[in-house]
């Protein structure tokens, strides 16, 4: 090699970015199925970190980020007042593309492994979330709406569907990382978008997305459907089962 | 066991619910109610979204009613005539009902509707129930003979016109005290996801003035129309007809009657009375409790359409 062409591998090597570094993501399982006594879920997603020696013994910290997000629909935030000396609804606020589940985790506290922008731009933490107004609410003020908005998430929070782990996705080696998804039972049933971020000295190197879904399976999703698309029937044969109950009952406790 | 609601989309403890379908069917074998009035606000306080506790409850009535009748009809305690005149007003009531839940249901006010109506009326029944109960015990005690009111006296309301022969209540009446009450029963039954036995049953004995052993057969008669309409409407429109926690609690409550018709044999009407107007008190009280405290937290969410 000529000194002028090491020269110029030099200079490359020391300005580009670190690209050679991938992550290659996978789930324990990709679809969550709701049976008969389903009370929840544990999903690990998990994987491994591929790059090149540059990547490995960079001082540079390596990070993982895992954002898991369901089926999105509208959502109506009310909130209450005192009216005639009784609690009632007062005021409401209606959301637009609201995820019905949301997982991020990550392996450092998200303001370490990120710029504030690429927080932002891939709403990495639950405070990052992007929640329009619905075109009927888009004239509230400002306020109103981060009031609300803000009362949306907590609520998620505590129904465990909203979750924020900044710690813990675990890396292993710079090789292998891990994390573990408690999925609650009242998860919503549609198509998630499960997405992996590879970050080092806060820029983002890669990212990739694993397919998961959530559905009811067997007679859940049987009587579900049959509720929504033959809501009469349904209604008619439950009143006949019941009936049919009734009458056996009291055949099975007749006195003399 | 835990056990997945496909339409409440939640997963409950199925001892927990089959339990409650037993404690309610058992007060309601024991006072001969259908029980639904306690079952949809026990339903809510364990957490069950009132939209899916009221309609649940009224495909659960329609089990024990129907077990309560025949076992009524076999006694031909059960007048007919009587019941299809209610059952005409009641219908016309559910619908009306079904008017009037939807509008609240558009207005996000449906929760408070359903709170305050069982408040007025646990209110009011439970009241009436504790007084009457209580001047009874007291008359009792005091050594003096409890006259029976009597059967067959008529007051204003049944000079009115339309009048039909109630063969088994003996009574010669109007046919329009029966109906409006048919109709106020039907209306609140789809609101409250109740029978309305709780209303129908003294209205039956004071203001309509049947005998005593027709008026419990002929409110069941009723109460199964209402309630299968009331269930069948709430499916139709609102998909809130959870069939799994249905089956739960019908199991529950019809080997719960069964005990509790054994239990009540043991005591006093008067008793009976009492014990079950502290309790319609307590829980009415209780609803009316969270309706006048702060809520814990002000804000509360609807998932609507995915979007």
């Amino acid at each position: 090699m000529t000194w002028l062409r090491l020269l110029t591998v030099l200079f490359a090597a020391l300005t580009s970015p670190a690209r050679a570094g991938e992550v290659v993501p996978d789930l324990s399982s990709s679809k969550v199925e709701i049976n008969s006594n389903f009370g929840g879920a544990e999903l690990l997603l998990f994987g491994s970190i591929t790059g090149d020696a540059a990547l490995r013994e960079s001082e540079e910290p390596l990070d993982v980020a895992v954002i898991i997000r369901g089926p999105q629909s509208l959502v109506t935030v009310r909130q209450k007042a005192r009216v005639a000396g009784v609690w009632a609804n007062a005021d409401a606020i209606t959301f637009q593309h609201v995820p019905g589940f949301y997982f991020v985790a990550a392996t450092r506290p998200f303001e370490l492994i990120a710029t504030e922008e690429l927080r932002a731009s891939y709403e990495l933490g639950t405070d990052k979330i992007l929640i329009r107004p619905a075109p009927e609410s888009a004239k509230r003020a400002p306020e109103d709406l981060e009031a609300f908005r803000e009362a949306l998430i907590r609520q998620k929070k505590r129904q465990r569907l909203y979750l924020d782990k900044p710690a813990e996705v675990l890396v292993k080696n710079k090789a292998l990382f891990r994390t573990e998804i408690p999925v609650p039972a009242t998860v919503p049933v549609g198509d998630y978008q499960a997405r992996v971020f590879l970050f080092q000295g806060g820029r983002l190197l890669h990212t990739e997305m694993v397919p998961l879904s959530v559905d009811k399976i067997g007679l859940e999703r049987w009587l579900f459907t049959f509720a929504q698309s033959l809501p009469f029937l349904y209604g008619i044969a439950a009143v006949l089962i019941a009936a049919l109950a009734g009458w056996i009952a009291s055949l099975v406790f007749r006195r003399t | 066991m835990q056990i997945y609601l496909p339409i409440a989309e939640m997963s409950v403890n199925a001892f927990l619910f089959l339990g409650m379908g037993g404690a309610v069917g058992f007060l309601s074998g024991m006072f001969g109610v259908g029980g639904g009035f306690l079952m949809t606000p026990l339903l809510i306080f364990l957490g069950i979204p009132p939209a899916v506790a009221v309609a649940t409850g009224a495909n659960q009535i329609v089990a024990s009613s129907v077990s309560g009748v025949i076992a009524h009809w076999r006694q031909k305690s059960v007048d007919f005539t009587m019941g299809f005149v209610l059952l005409a007003g009641g219908t016309l009531g559910s619908l009306v009902g079904n008017l009037v839940f939807g509008a609240f249901l558009e207005a996000g006010q449906i929760d408070l509707l359903i709170s305050l109506c069982y408040v007025v009326f646990l209110g009011i029944v439970g009241g009436l129930m504790l007084v009457e109960s209580i001047r009874v015990i007291r008359k009792s005690n005091a050594g003096q003979v409890v006259g029976l009111r009597k059967p067959g006296q008529h007051n204003w309301v049944h000079g009115l016109p339309l009048k039909i022969r109630f063969r088994r209540s003996r009574l010669y009446i109007s046919a329009i005290p029966p109906f409006v009450l048919g109709f106020f029963v039907g209306l609140l039954a789809f609101i409250m996801g109740v029978g309305g036995g709780f209303i129908m049953v003294p209205a039956m004995i004071y203001l309509l003035k049947m005998p005593t052993n027709v008026v419990v057969g002929t409110s069941l008669f009723q109460i199964i129309f209402v309630a299968a309409l009331v269930t069948i409407v709430h499916a139709a429109n609102y998909q809130t007809v959870d069939f799994v926690l249905a089956l739960l609690l019908l199991i529950g409550s019809v080997v719960g009657a069964q005990f509790g018709a054994q239990a009540g044999r043991k005591l006093r009407g008067e008793q009976l009375r009492l014990l079950l107007g502290l309790l319609v008190v307590a829980v009415c009280l209780r609803l009316a409790f969270d309706l006048v405290v702060p809520p814990a937290d002000l804000f509360s969410h609807d998932v609507g359409e995915p979007l």
